[in-house]
């Protein structure tokens, strides 16, 4: 009769060492396939070679809100690198969202040979990783960001523009 | 007994997974601890935005005036500054600008809406505050004594430190070429446009 009882006892028991280990094994995998999506759809937004994504910013700090009509912001670069034969380029290519003015981005050599050319970008849209009209072979190249900027009308009139002089380094 | 046991045994299980759970959050916490010195330090990623710099949209020199005289100048005047907005650099770095025209021609304005022979002003530009109570005092950075760089004329260089630091720009367009022009074919709306240029470069 006690073997009777205790049998019972103990299938409840396993039963809820069973459950309590399964909540245990779904909530640390529950926590890590939370970080795995999140990380791909980051990479999403932000690393598809020639996607304009709005939400762009210079990465360096907030653009401060009371810049606005104050003039336009234009990003500066010092260096940027790919390996030869890569058909894309890390570089952070946008408008910054203080602007009140579009830009069209081009990117060339020194010698004038263009690389890059976007459409136009809004305040707080760019690019973070650039698609290449041409590879390169190893070397160091001086590059340039020409932004050209035009009103925001259907007219787009031109204004004053920029371009950021920064060294290009092919692996 | 062995109920305590196996008890025992669920609860080290659980109790081990939630220290995995919390270094990982340390891991990817910022919060400075208490008591301690925050050293702060940055290296810029290759292809990130090192710097940022402000420049006006336009030049706008107002109406001009057809002087009754070539006598003496009449200049038309036109302050702007360039900003340092942002400066994420070394402290041996600078940026430096200059300035030039898109076509790499003289620094001119012109007549808009016209076809054939638009009439075309020039004008001078200078780094500093400058009216006609100082401009004799002063040479234009586009001086024929003066030598243009591969991209135009230096303005300045923002030094490491420096950021939210302006360059006062002047340009100056002396009205005398209006002298004795026939307005009917020199009157209307005029434009022009500056590109400036920006490196980041060693200093010091």
């Amino acid at each position: 009769m006690e073997n009777k009882n205790e049998n019972p006892n103990k299938k409840g028991l396993i039963t809820a060492i069973v459950i309590i280990i399964l909540i245990a094994v779904l909530s640390i995998g529950g926590i890590f396939a939370y970080k795995y999506f999140s990380a791909e759809k980051e990479k999403d937004s932000k690393g598809v070679v020639g996607k304009i994504s709005d939400g762009w910013d210079t990465g360096i700090e907030e653009e401060s809100q009371q810049q606005q009509g104050r003039g336009i912001q234009i990003p500066g670069y010092g260096i940027a690198v790919m390996e030869e034969g890569d058909t894309s380029l890390v570089l952070s290519v946008g408008n910054p969202k203080a602007n009140n003015c579009g830009f069209y981005a081009t990117l060339k050599l020194e010698d004038g040979t263009e690389l890059y050319k976007s459409e136009l970008l809004k305040p707080g849209y760019g690019l973070t990783e650039i698609p290449l009209s041409q590879t390169l072979k190893a070397g160091e190249y001086t590059a340039i960001v020409y932004y050209k900027c035009v009103t925001l009308d259907e007219e787009q009139s031109p204004l004053n523009s920029a371009e950021s002089e920064f060294k290009l380094i092919v692996k | 007994m062995k109920k305590t046991k196996i008890i025992a045994i669920l609860t080290a299980v659980l109790c081990s997974a939630t220290p995995v759970m919390s270094v990982s959050a340390a891991t990817l916490s910022d919060v400075t601890p208490n008591n301690s010195t925050e050293v702060k330090a940055k290296i810029i990623d290759p292809g990130h935005v090192s710097y940022v710099i402000t420049i006006p949209e336009t030049a706008d020199f107002g109406i001009l005036t057809q002087p009754e005289d070539d006598s003496n100048p009449h200049y038309a005047f036109n302050n702007f500054q360039v900003e340092a907005t942002e400066l994420n650099i070394q402290s041996n770095q600078g940026v430096t600008i200059s300035m030039k025209t898109a076509d790499d021609s003289p620094f001119h304005i012109t007549q808009k809406d016209v076809a054939e022979n638009p009439f075309t002003l020039s004008y001078d530009i200078y780094d500093s505050l400058v009216d006609e109570s100082n401009i004799a005092d002063k040479t234009a950075l586009n001086d024929p004594g003066n030598t243009p760089g591969m991209y135009g004329y230096h303005l300045c260089t923002f030094a490491y430190g420096t950021a939210g630091s302006t360059q006062d720009v002047t340009l100056a367009l002396d009205q005398n070429a209006l002298y004795n022009k026939e307005l009917s074919e020199i009157a209307g709306d005029y434009s022009g446009y500056i590109d400036f240029h920006s490196a980041l470069i060693q200093i010091g």
